[in-house]
């Protein structure tokens, strides 16, 4: 690590939590899957890490008739060993299970989970340019063929696919995350969460993931070179209301092919009002990229990406006649 | 900084840099060189240990945030010239070639075990997915922790 010292602190409660974050150069520690890594490529360089896994307000799986509410420093494990998130929250379980290792994720806080860093090779290697990073400059993936780049980038300055399951996942059920700093707690939703890459404006602290309890289907499908322990090469999780075997509302996000999670507007209309027929799912799948111009991607990235969109459509099917 | 750590039921206090890994302090701070570092940045899994009961990657774990933890390692297995039956298992059923990854394989199945994975070839391959073995001795190691499971289920 490339940091001449390093402070760790481990505060006890919320408000020493904020002022240790006050400090320059602290930052928060969760399962350091991401930062231990980052510090030691030298793409992190912290003057302080402040573990505040042990503060009450991080901890915990509370839920109420409305919402579930999922401490920030939480594990993914932790997480799935709780049975009945999981079953009224398939798409949240399947995002989480499906991601990394077990070691990692008896590690893993969600809140790091949903913030983690980009994967790309240049981001991630500090003698390459890379204007995320560096909050300016170039970005060397452009300029070569190495780094996996996303088919839905839209006008996000970076391309790096948004590889975090649970951000997609999320996006899906309508999460939003409760943050704080010294003004007090803040509602926003996920998906405006992760619009823009980087660190949370205001160098806010995510306390709680709240993701609505209400009466529908989800799923979450990913694609991947592996059958285990590897990031997606495609993902999308999709969840609906169905009522009468019909589409009251529906939310299709995409993930390992995008940006950031993404809403599929024109897949989400074909379904909706709809009964999930397979001729209603295949219709819907072939809009899975409507709009895109493949500027950075193949027909094989996007039949994968295709692939995904259709099959969480049929789990949500699947589930929705069970 | 100072951590009290307890390693395979000796207790220690380490003096220690903030940027230290538990797997490093493990390896040369106490000596205990049965935890291998394979990738540094927790691919691999060669790194595992069992934190307060849990499997971790140790490369990946600052040893200043385990004031008061309890760590087991692969020295840690045998019952002075008695071996774990997980090791057993694993010398019989040739579940390693180099033995690299030999110790990560070991506490992350100690860990299967006590996770209570459904005592399948299936479900025991995903728990163990998180340790790779580049000599391609997988199909040793699942027999090897699947032996375990089934003679556990007898008893």
């Amino acid at each position: 690590m490339t940091m001449e010292s390093l402070a760790y602190e481990r505060p006890a409660t919320l408000a020493e939590t904020l002022e240790l974050l006050g400090r320059p150069g602290y930052t928060l520690l969760g399962g350091g899957t991401t930062l231990v890594d980052l510090m030691r490529l030298g793409v992190a360089r912290p003057a302080g890490l402040v573990d505040a896994r042990s503060v009450p307000e991080l901890g915990g799986v509370v839920s109420s008739p409305d919402e579930w509410s999922l401490g920030g420093a939480v594990t993914m494990a932790e997480v799935l060993r709780h049975q009945t998130v999981c079953r009224e929250l398939p798409a949240l379980a399947e995002s989480l299970a499906l991601a990394a290792s077990t070691q990692i994720r008896n590690m893993a806080t969600l809140a790091g989970n949903l913030m983690q860093a980009p994967r790309c090779v240049f981001f991630r290697d500090v003698r390459t340019p890379c204007h995320r990073r560096d909050g300016g400059g170039a970005c060397s993936a452009l300029a070569t063929d190495i780094a996996p780049r996303a088919l839905l980038v839209d006008d996000d300055p970076c391309v790096a696919p948004a590889l975090g399951d649970l951000g997609t996942a999320a996006v899906a059920l309508d999460a939003s995350v409760e943050t704080v700093a010294n003004g007090g707690t803040e509602r926003m939703s996920v998906e405006e969460l992760l619009r823009v890459p980087g660190p949370i404006p205001g160098n806010r602290l995510i306390t709680r993931l709240v993701v609505p309890r209400r009466s529908g289907f989800s799923a979450f499908v990913k694609r991947r070179d592996r059958r285990s322990f590897a990031f997606g090469s495609a993902s999308c999780a999709a969840w609906a209301a169905v009522e009468d075997g019909v589409v009251r509302e529906v939310r299709v996000v995409v993930g390992a092919q995008s940006t950031r999670p993404r809403r599929l507007v024109a897949v989400e209309r074909e379904v909706l009002g709809r009964a999930l027929t397979t001729r209603t799912i295949e219709s819907a799948a072939r809009h899975a990229l409507a709009g895109q111009d493949f500027r950075h991607g193949t027909d094989v990235e996007g039949e994968w990406h295709t692939a995904t969109v259709r099959q969480a459509l049929e789990c949500v099917r699947e589930r929705s006649r069970a | 900084m100072e951590v009290r750590l307890t390693v395979n039921g000796t207790a220690h206090l380490l003096e220690v840099d903030p940027r230290r890994s538990l797997a490093d302090a493990l390896r040369l701070d106490l000596g205990l060189t049965g935890t291998k570092v394979g990738c540094n940045q927790g691919a691999c899994g060669a790194c595992t240990v069992l934190v307060d009961g849990t499997r971790v990657l140790s490369c990946l774990t600052l040893v200043c945030t385990l004031d008061d933890s309890e760590v087991l390692t692969v020295e840690g297995l045998a019952d002075g010239d008695a071996l774990h039956p997980l090791q057993e298992a694993f010398a019989a059923h040739r579940a390693l070639q180099c033995g690299f990854c030999t110790p990560g394989q070991l506490m992350a199945a100690v860990a299967v075990l006590a996770e209570d994975v459904e005592a399948t070839d299936e479900a025991v391959a995903e728990a163990m997915s998180g340790n790779l073995c580049r000599c391609g001795a997988y199909p040793g190691i699942l027999r090897a922790i699947r032996q375990v499971q089934d003679s556990e289920a007898v008893d």
